[in-house]
């Protein structure tokens, strides 16, 4: 059965409960100087950053320097950056969490859901249409995968789909971890565009990459390097 | 190779033996025993002196149609070996398969044969004149798994397997003369072994060597107590019969859809709660337990970290739809076993607050074994220690406590 038809339609006009609204004078994302740190031993020092509607941040380094680990930290998988505040909480909080998307280089989908029930899914947990998610997954050439287990998905079309949903969410601060590293060419040109979009729509967006797929958006860069 | 096998073999063995000891089940079994032992000299000595004449035409129809029906009921997508490690590393060198195969047909025909010499030789020292049968029953029970192998094996080369079928009406020549029902019996298995032997003669079919991987991966998730991968004989997701649709966008309406979309998802295990709720009835905390625990294997899954929700109201919205259907389930077990007001109430709550319980014991971790049968029993003990205080009336609101309690507190595991 298509998932279109096991899928109410999704009410016109606004969501019925949106998550908690952040105030849009706050930065997407603001870290304070300091150690990155790892079962509390620094990994890496950050540089003071603030992330702003509408940015990218190109966040590269070396393998080890910290760069997922980073990027665990701001999604509040675990501790590790003292003072960070997303939409002004701290990360991992329910505030943090409503205004935060995470795609990590695994790209895990839930092995009890198919590809189009798990964007519908992930639509409904932040009160969003799901449309933007499935449009996106179009573009990223999902269209024929939306009724496929994980299990029968390869790597790079898993990392599609949660991509789809991360970038379709629209939340005001998107974490990818080296999300062109396993796509085609034609799905790394949709993905860069994508990326612009959402930074057009004002959404922050961090990304890791070891190449220069970012380049031609002129993104900010922060370079991590081991301690 | 076969050394490596015997090896294999005496290891698991050792080990099974190793766990049955710790649990003390030698000593259980000999207890067991003695009393089955003494029971069978008092019928022994009570029947004895009464004649018996198995009647044949009676028998042998039947024996026929047991075996005729192991071969009809082989399923494509129900493999009947089970393979070790070093059996599936056997089977990927360039021995030909059946050989490879060979030892776990053996092992899975050894307690057949065991059975029918057992039944034979008791059968032999019962009735001296049946001796025909006794002789043939251990050929006709190392026929089953024989059969059942040919028939499997027949069916996923896509070769149909006439000769198997009529093989298992061969033990019909007892008929003619009581001495032809061995040999009749020994063909079968020949006719099922050489069956079995030529379809699996040159390349293992794809489908099967996909089957047995997925064979040992349910044995390995069993003896490491962790539930079994939830997928088909093919490895394979199951289909749900019914997929409710997503009316809500909103995080509670995604929570409780997936964890509906967990209980619809193997519609079987929904029917122990039936026998749960009944054996709560009969006050049988224990068989209450045996049931419950193969329900928990519908909880849904850990809600995502990152949603945006308090993590107790989350787990609290996905253990509803469980608690919801299991405890219906559970509640007309109840009421068709004749339980009154308060068991009836209890019965209704008993499935949910196992799904806390083993929420709470297990959390993310994908839990079973033991774990599964004691967050079962647990529900069902507290309903019986309220019933046997004398308060069995307050067993619905220690229950709704107790689950309470589990999902609120962080979890253990």
């Amino acid at each position: 059965m298509p998932p279109s038809s096991l899928i109410a339609p999704s009410p016109a006009g606004p969501p019925p409960s949106d998550p908690p609204p952040s105030d849009p004078a706050l930065p997407a994302l603001f870290v304070p100087p300091g150690p990155l740190l790892v079962a509390g031993r620094p990994l890496a020092l950050l540089p003071g950053l603030t992330l702003r509607a509408g940015e990218v941040l190109h966040l590269h380094g070396p393998n080890g320097a910290g760069k997922t680990t980073l990027l665990r930290a701001l999604a509040g998988e675990q501790a590790g950056v003292e003072g960070a505040r997303i939409a002004g909480d701290v990360p991992g909080s329910r505030t943090a969490r409503a205004a935060t998307a995470w795609v990590s280089t695994d790209a895990p989908l839930p092995d009890d859901l198919n590809a189009g029930e798990f964007l519908h899914f992930t639509a409904a947990l932040w009160s969003r249409p799901a449309g933007p998610l499935l449009a996106l997954a179009g573009t990223l050439g999902l269209d024929r995968w939306l009724d496929a287990w994980p299990q029968d998905l390869s790597r790079g079309t898993r990392q599609k789909v949660a991509l789809s949903a991360a970038l379709g969410l629209g939340l005001p601060l998107t974490l990818l971890d080296e999300p062109f590293g396993t796509l085609d060419t034609a799905a790394r040109a949709a993905l860069l565009r994508a990326i612009q979009a959402r930074a057009q729509a004002g959404g922050a967006l961090i990304v890791t990459t070891h190449g220069d797929e970012l380049a031609p958006l002129r993104p900010r860069t922060l370079t991590l390097d081991v301690a | 190779m076969w050394a490596a096998q015997a090896l294999a073999t005496r290891r698991a063995w050792r080990q099974t033996w190793g766990a049955w000891r710790a649990a003390g089940l030698p000593l259980m079994a000999a207890y067991l025993g003695g009393a089955a032992l003494i029971a069978l000299v008092s019928l022994w000595q009570t029947y004895r002196p009464a004649p018996l004449d198995l009647p044949l035409t009676l028998l042998l129809p039947v024996v026929c149609a047991g075996l005729l029906l192991a071969a009809l009921s082989a399923r494509s997508g129900r493999p009947p070996l089970v393979l070790s490690g070093a059996d599936l590393t056997w089977l990927r060198s360039p021995a030909a398969p059946w050989a490879a195969l060979l030892w776990p047909l053996l092992r899975r025909a050894a307690p057949w044969l065991l059975a029918g010499l057992a039944g034979g030789s008791a059968l032999l020292a019962w009735y001296a004149g049946s001796w025909a049968f006794a002789t043939a029953l251990p050929l006709l029970t190392l026929g089953v798994p024989l059969v059942q192998a040919g028939a499997h094996a027949a069916r996923l080369t896509g070769r149909p397997a006439p000769v198997l079928l009529a093989g298992t009406l061969l033990p019909l020549a007892g008929l003619l003369h009581p001495a032809l029902l061995p040999v009749g019996a020994a063909l079968t298995g020949v006719v099922a072994a050489w069956t079995w032997r030529r379809a699996l003669h040159a390349d293992l079919p794809p489908r099967l060597h996909r089957q047995l991987d997925i064979q040992a991966l349910r044995t390995g998730a069993r003896r490491l107590e962790l539930p079994a991968p939830v997928m088909t004989a093919d490895g394979h997701r199951p289909r749900r019969p019914w997929s409710p649709p997503l009316r809500r966008a909103t995080p509670a309406g995604a929570l409780l859809w997936r964890a509906t979309l967990s209980l619809l998802g193997r519609p079987s295990r929904l029917l122990p709660a039936l026998l749960g709720g009944a054996a709560l009835a009969a006050g049988v905390p224990v068989l209450a337990a045996l049931p419950l625990s193969v329900t928990l294997e519908l909880r849904p899954p850990v809600p995502p970290a990152q949603v945006p929700l308090d993590a107790r109201t989350a787990r609290l919205l996905s253990s509803l739809p469980a608690g919801v259907g299991l405890g219906a389930l559970c509640l007309l077990g109840a009421l068709l076993a004749g339980a009154g007001p308060a068991v009836a109430l209890a019965a209704l709550l008993s499935p949910w607050a196992a799904h806390a319980v083993h929420a709470w014991l297990v959390g993310g971790q994908p839990g079973a074994g033991q774990a599964a049968f004691g967050a079962a029993l647990a529900p069902a003990l507290l309903g019986t220690l309220c019933g046997a205080a004398g308060v069995g009336a307050l067993a619905p609101v220690a229950l709704l406590t107790l689950g309470a309690l589990c999902l609120l507190a962080p979890p253990l595991g």
